[in-house]
């Protein structure tokens, strides 16, 4: 038994086969707790330095699988390295990073194929699972909550011009062919927001048109559209 | 200490299929409800690995290679919450000794405070693990007001999703982010994906005025490019605001958003029912 050869005679080829043997169970819990706070080979390196203490002190004389007393060791190994680390109370930089990879990825991918890509497109072209870009589009949005109107540079500047050719007669979002008045309500809104509103309802245009429109991200036109309509759905229940 | 199950009602009762997308769909409930509690992130974390490996237990073992029914609830303590992880199916794989497949139990063993394997009402397994809401001294949550009595809808049919939510605030987290995953698996490009957001924080917002008690229900699914929702109970009267047409002088937001909205009888309230669509070509 090789618990018994490296803690009785000592084996230190026993213990590097346990710790071989046992990796997988480290990798696994690792990748449990690699939610992009810090690359993944130092979880792993933290995970593996859980195992080998585990590996140490498991008494192989009380006939207990040393799973079960592994598990608790690394785990207990990689929380503390978290809490050291303070990623707990902080936003996580990886996380972050991920999020602009993301949309990133989003716009090359639209202007590739003419559309708005969809979840599982984005997550195969980065290889992240659905539920990370899940994660990544609401990290997106909260961060975006603070740069809301800051201007989308572009380089050109070109497509920001558009904005200026509505005048502020149109953006009454009174348009006779359509019908749609959401008249009062909508003077409580800003300028960008009654225009971003007339250019989804009105003009019917996709949030990703709009955004190449008014020169802003896919993601801040859906801040606005976010923002006005909640405005709107008080305004209209009060 | 032991505040039973039984007597007490849970704030969070989602009922679902066990597949493989259960776990985002369950990991995502559990951040929308941490928003509104303020969960401490660390313990959240716990509680999202935990609960992830039991329900992961029920996907790969309660009914072979099949899916099955599955409910998770989630109730709040004074000093503690308590999450079960429910199925109907063949009971608990017995514990494996040192294959590394096996370690899913040890995991909710190293993370909850407490774990017990009951068997579940329907003859399947129940597991219920506690977490202490205490960490030296210090709230890791703000608690909410009490929950509601849970009489609320069960699932019926194999791809719909039933969430029963108490207090009704909760709904604002959970809903949008339940919605959304479902959005994503059905493939809604980013565009309409986006939209999604608006539905639900409208629907959200909506509830937090005209619910008729202390518990909201959702149900939702998904086919391709579609998302049904399914709200209540409000009061009635209160969502025909929700349904002025395109061409009223004051269209609805949501109106203009989806592709249905309509209002139905529920008990002595309604239910609003909104169907969004990616039709993009």
């Amino acid at each position: 038994m090789l618990f018994e050869r490296w803690q009785v005679h000592h084996d230190r080829a026993a213990r590097d086969e346990l710790v071989q043997r046992f990796l997988p169970l480290a990798r696994k819990l690792a990748r449990r707790y690699n939610v992009g706070h810090e690359p993944f080979d130092d979880l792993l390196q933290v995970a593996s330095l859980g195992l080998v203490k585990a590996v140490d002190r498991f008494d192989c004389s009380r006939g207990n699988a040393f799973s079960s007393f592994a598990v608790p060791t690394i785990l207990g190994e990689l929380k503390r390295y978290f809490r050291d680390h303070g990623w707990a109370v902080h936003v996580p930089r990886g996380a972050q990073e991920r999020a602009v990879k993301v949309e990133d990825a989003q716009q090359h991918l639209s202007a590739r194929s003419g559309r708005a890509p969809t979840v599982p497109e984005l997550a195969e072209y980065l290889e992240l699972s659905i539920e990370e870009v899940l994660e990544s589009l609401e990290t997106a949005r909260a961060h975006h909550a603070t740069s809301l109107d800051a201007p989308h540079d572009d380089g050109e500047g070109e497509s920001a011009k558009l904005v200026d050719t509505f005048g502020e007669e149109d953006l009454t979002l009174t348009l006779a062919d359509s019908r749609i008045t959401i008249g009062m309500a909508t003077a409580q809104l800003s300028r960008r927001e009654r225009q971003v509103l007339m250019l989804r309802f009105v003009e019917d245009l996709t949030q990703s048109q709009i955004a190449e429109l008014i020169g802003v991200s896919q993601m801040q036109v859906s801040r606005i559209l976010r923002r006005s309509i909640a405005r709107l759905t008080e305004l209209t229940e009060s | 200490m032991n505040a039973g199950v039984t007597t007490d009602f849970p704030i969070v009762r989602l009922d679902l299929e066990s597949k493989p997308q259960t776990l985002t769909i369950v990991r995502g409930m559990l951040s929308g409800v941490a928003e509104l509690l303020a969960i401490d992130p660390e313990l959240l974390d716990d509680l999202k690995t935990a609960v992830s490996e039991a329900c992961n237990n029920v996907v790969l073992h309660a009914y072979g290679d099949e899916p099955g029914p599955m409910a998770v609830r989630m109730f709040v303590f004074d000093d503690r919450i308590l999450v079960t992880v429910e199925d109907q199916g063949v009971g608990l794989p017995p514990e494996s000794a040192d294959r590394t497949e096996g370690i899913g139990l040890s995991v909710i063993r190293a993370l909850a405070d407490e774990v017990r394997f009951v068997q579940g009402s329907d003859g399947g397994t129940r597991v219920e693990m506690e977490f202490a809401t205490e960490r030296a001294g210090r709230p890791l949550l703000q608690v909410p007001l009490a929950a509601g009595p849970d009489q609320g809808w069960t699932l019926h049919e194999d791809d719909d999703l039933v969430v029963s939510l108490s207090p009704v605030g909760l709904l604002t987290g959970v809903l949008g982010r339940l919605a959304r995953t479902l959005a994503a698996t059905a493939h809604f490009s980013l565009d309409r994906f986006s939209d999604v957001y608006l539905v639900t924080d409208t629907i959200a917002a909506h509830a937090t005025r005209a619910a008729s008690g202390m518990r909201i229900h959702a149900r939702l699914a998904a086919a391709e490019r579609r998302l049904e929702l399914a709200v209540g109970p409000f009061r009635l009267g209160a969502s025909e605001i929700l349904c002025s047409p395109r061409d009223d002088p004051s269209p609805s937001p949501l109106m203009l958003l989806s592709d249905e909205v309509s209002v139905r009888p529920d008990g002595d309230g309604e239910m609003l029912h909104v169907v969004v669509i990616d039709h993009r070509r």
